[in-house]
């Protein structure tokens, strides 16, 4: 008897166009980007009612802190999303994981904005529509850079750290850049720092991954 | 030797097995890790910003607890999110529920070890604070309530967010936990802050409604412990029904233990609803702190006697002894005006500190020869340096010399006349009053005085410039018709 393995139809072979999609689709199951998906929706509506029913008042500290505090729900979603369930083995499963890692953060992070500001649309808040999109980007990239030190659980810590500086900050009328949250909407240094910093955070979480400690 | 005569093994007790549970639990804790974090937090929003404050405890104590739990709880909240959620993440309950311990015993301890570190660490973050405070020679004794509140707030938010990840283990449970701790404390102080509901006093970063109190809060009466009982008994009843509820599932203890904890659920929340509906019958008393009338003692409401400290001068600037060091500035704003004023019918001779009031009074009242002024509320709290005996000067003169002026030359109906407001503003700049855009935290009071361009504010200036014997003789001899209405601006000298 031969064998008629290589004679086959071929059906080892892997094809990106074929597994692809079904690799990706498995890769977002496996982070619970569904739930994730679910919160940037709630945030969204959180934004929007909250800023129509003027719980968001149209100046003031309170006037940043609230649609804030909704970014870093936001923005810790997706971080935390990004927790592999498998940890370490799953860095041994080929360089294929580099680029799911950087999918999902991409869909993921355009749904978290697609959301917010579908929630800002048609409000009055203190800073506008750019402003969300500004302090949803850097918050995102803190709290990824914070889920690859700290771990995928851990992600929320920087972002919880850095809003309270940032309360700080816009009561003292802080001008560094760094501090985005306490400059205009169309500060450009301010928006040039978000935008490094969410860079920053997706080129770590794409090519390190989360860190999970071994205990969790 | 029977085997029943055999000496019976020695077995600890229950409690030595939870107390080295907590202890095992204590020396693995997250916690630890995120200490340094925690203290960071601590010098950069708490410390800096109560030490920029003047010292005196209660000011020091209400802001205190504003920052700290700011600082404190949400990050708690997230750490005990994290440790209660960890047999549901790491899928061992059925593991450690079969352990000799009940389940409800463990996960009791786990938040027991992760909350005395918080505790531990809040109790040596409020000892830096009021240890800085008393090297500054705060006047009187510390206000213990804020520390009180923040001592039960620490244990209730852990024991509220442990719960939540013993119940809901999922990986977006922890994040939740944190960042709704954030929201919650910063809307309920806001909401509060802005008076739209008095429910939201419960939430613990209240000591009193609105942002930063005068600095003699709590110095001319006693520190009000109304809402502070009414937090702690509220944090104390939600902590007990979240860490109760852990023994209430199936497997979490015997039917008695489960029965016990139902029990204790409803007893908690029974506790924090009396807590926050008293809170909601809170109204904030002249004096800025809030008044129960469930708990309220009448014996409260007094004014502490004390010997004033008061200027050698011929017309002297008493103030509470607690103020001793803003006297000099007093003295240096309110000698001037004095003198101009001096043998004016209804000029005061003698200023005294009263405290202030968060009511819409006037910052000054005139009965006879003494004027009643509330200094502490132009003391700026928050300027991040002590200000200078000349800045501060500035500052009283600003907020206090106008209405005094306005009270001794205007008819007290309204807006002064146009030449009632010439020689007020004449008065001021004779005085010395800065004329100047207020350049940081300040009061200015607005009593009408004359706008600088307008016709009143020349001849004010003109009034200013006159010899003040010319000015005494004059207002001596025209006070009464001014005061009446009968001066045109044209009539002035």
């Amino acid at each position: 008897m031969t064998s008629d393995v290589s004679a086959g139809s071929g059906a080892g072979v892997w094809s990106p166009v074929r597994s692809g999609p079904r690799l990706l689709m498995l890769h977002l199951l496996s982070r619970r980007i569904p739930v994730a998906l679910l919160g940037f929706v709630v945030c969204g509506l959180a934004l929007h009612v909250s800023a129509q029913l003027g719980w968001i008042p149209s100046s003031g500290l309170v006037s940043r802190l609230v649609p804030l505090t909704i970014e870093a729900v936001a923005a810790v979603l997706l971080a935390t999303s990004m927790r592999s369930p498998f940890g370490e083995p799953e860095d041994g499963t080929g360089r294929r994981i580099v680029y799911l890692r950087g999918l999902a953060i991409v869909l993921t992070g355009a749904a978290a904005f697609g959301a917010l500001m579908a929630g800002a649309t048609g409000t009055t808040l203190a800073q506008g529509n750019w402003a969300v999109l500004r302090d949803t980007a850097g918050l995102t990239g803190i709290a990824l850079l914070s889920a690859a030190a700290f771990g995928g659980s851990f992600s929320w810590i920087a972002p919880l750290a850095y809003l309270i500086v940032a309360q700080q900050a816009i009561n003292a009328a802080w001008t560094t850049p760094w501090l985005w949250p306490a400059r205009p909407a169309h500060d450009r240094g301010a928006a040039l720092c978000a935008a490094l910093v969410l860079a920053a955070g997706i080129v770590v979480v794409t090519l390190r991954g989360t860190r999970e400690p071994k205990s969790d | 030797m029977t085997l029943t005569e055999a000496p019976a093994a020695a077995r600890s007790l229950p409690q030595a097995h939870t107390g080295r549970l907590v202890r095992l639990e204590a020396r693995r804790n997250v916690m630890l890790l995120l200490i340094p974090l925690l203290a960071l937090l601590f010098w950069f929003d708490t410390y800096r910003t109560v030490l920029q404050t003047p010292p005196f405890w209660a000011l020091r104590g209400i802001v205190m607890q504003k920052h700290i739990m700011l600082d404190f709880a949400p990050l708690l909240a997230g750490v005990a999110a994290w440790t209660g959620s960890r047999d549901g993440r790491r899928g061992t309950g059925e593991l450690v529920a079969a352990t000799s311990r009940p389940r409800w015993i463990v996960q009791t301890s786990t938040w027991a070890a992760t909350t005395a570190w918080a505790v531990l660490a809040y109790l040596i973050c409020v000892a830096l604070v009021y240890g800085a405070t008393a090297a500054q020679h705060a006047p009187g004794s510390p206000a213990w309530w804020p520390v009180l509140v923040g001592l039960s707030c620490l244990p209730a938010f852990t024991a509220l967010a442990f719960a939540a990840g013993a119940f809901f283990p999922s990986r977006f449970t922890t994040p939740l936990a944190a960042i709704m701790a954030l929201l919650l404390l910063e809307v309920g102080f806001r909401g509060a802050s802005h008076g739209s509901s008095p429910y939201l006093l419960i939430v613990p970063l209240n000591a009193m409604p609105g942002s930063t109190p005068a600095a003699d809060i709590a110095v001319f009466q006693p520190y009000l412990p109304d809402l502070a009982i009414t937090q702690v008994m509220a944090l104390a009843g939600l902590g007990l029904a979240a860490l109760a509820a852990l023994g209430t599932p199936p497997g979490a203890g015997t039917p008695v233990t489960r029965r016990t904890c139902t029990g204790l659920v409803v007893l908690g929340l029974v506790l924090a609803g009396t807590g926050i509906g008293l809170a909601g019958t809170g109204r904030q008393q002249p004096t800025g702190m809030v008044a129960i009338p469930a708990l309220h003692k009448a014996a409260d409401d007094y004014e502490k006697a004390y010997p004033p400290v008061c200027t050698a001068s011929t017309t002297p600037t008493c103030v509470h002894p607690a103020f001793r060091k803003y006297l000099p500035a007093a003295q240096a704003a309110f000698d001037p005006l004095l003198r101009e004023l001096a043998g004016l019918p209804g000029a005061p001779t003698r200023v005294t500190q009263t405290a202030s009031r968060y009511t819409g009074h006037p910052p000054i009242s005139l009965s006879g020869p003494a004027v009643s002024v509330a200094l502490a509320e132009a003391i700026p709290n928050d300027t991040g340096r002590s200000l200078s005996d000349a800045e501060l000067s500035r500052n009283f003169k600003r907020a206090f010399d106008p209405p005094i002026v306005a009270a001794v030359i205007g008819n007290g109906q309204g807006r002064p006349d146009e030449a009632q407001a010439a020689v007020i503003e004449g008065l001021l700049i004779a005085a010395g009053v800065p004329q100047g855009p207020c350049n940081g935290a300040c009061v200015i009071s607005d009593v009408g005085a004359a706008r600088p361009g307008s016709a009143a504010y020349d001849a004010g200036t003109r009034f200013a410039a006159l010899p003040a014997a010319t000015r005494h003789a004059w207002l001596m001899t025209n006070l009464a018709a001014l005061r009446a209405g009968r001066i045109e601006l044209g009539q002035l000298p």
